[in-house]
């Protein structure tokens, strides 16, 4: 089960499993993001390739203003998948 | 010995939670370690949304077969569709590298089912898609 909550204004959780059913959730809340914000990933157990996308494409647009996702407190396994698919070089990840 | 599991699913993405319940518990249940069924779940996850976004070219309803079978050593599935012919294995883009501007997510999933599994095969029988995926597993003790 997918989760997204918006904390603050400049700080977004996910949580549960990110993949292709949950990507209508997900834009909702990231389509609104127009600066910086924190993404907390602590509880976030599994993303898929439909998950990345969704990451990608708010990432392509914060750039466009200077603006950018920092991803915080990734599982192992979740950044072992970030790292494959070179998006450790476009991400901000701690 | 030789665990297996049959189930079909509809064409539609909401499935594909059906699909991760079925994985968790055929893993469980076969005492695969949680890293082994996270790799797992990755690779069914990208093929099964794949064919559900971009097999069809109607808006019936139609139903993807999976066979998972499990031994000591071995996860294996088959998926059969009836959708276009697509060959997974034939996609060759390949944009890790690429800088934010050039990157597409395009292609994303093929890589990820290409880095999880093992050994994929595929084949086009009867106006339908077998794939066959398998990967070497952990168990627990």
């Amino acid at each position: 089960m997918f989760k997204i909550e918006a904390i603050t204004d400049n700080k977004i959780k996910i949580s549960g499993r990110f993949s292709n059913s949950d990507v209508t959730a997900a834009e909702e809340i990231f389509n609104q993001i127009t600066t910086s914000t924190v993404v907390d990933f602590s509880e976030l157990d599994y993303i898929s390739s439909a998950g990345l996308s969704v990451l990608l494409k708010v990432q392509k647009r914060l750039k466009g203003s200077n603006s950018e996702l920092k991803l915080v407190k990734m599982s192992k396994m979740v950044r072992e998948i970030f790292h494959y698919v070179g998006f450790e070089a476009i991400f901000s990840i701690e | 010995m030789k665990s297996q599991l049959f189930f079909k699913l509809k064409n539609d993405i909401s499935e594909i939670s059906r699909l991760a319940d079925n994985v968790e518990q055929f893993c469980k249940s076969n005492r695969v370690i949680p890293t082994s069924t996270f790799e797992i779940n990755l690779v069914m996850d990208e093929i099964v949304s794949n064919i559900i976004m971009h097999g069809y070219i109607d808006d019936d309803e139609h139903f993807i077969e999976i066979n998972f079978a499990i031994d000591e050593q071995t996860f294996s599935a088959k998926i059969v569709d009836d959708g276009k012919e697509f060959n997974p294995l034939t996609s060759t883009r390949d944009d890790r590298a690429a800088s934010l501007e050039e990157k597409n997510s395009g292609g994303l999933g093929i890589h990820i089912i290409k880095k999880y599994a093992d050994k994929v095969d595929y084949s086009r029988l009867r106006n339908k898609n077998i794939l066959t995926i398998s990967k070497r597993i952990e168990l627990n003790k």
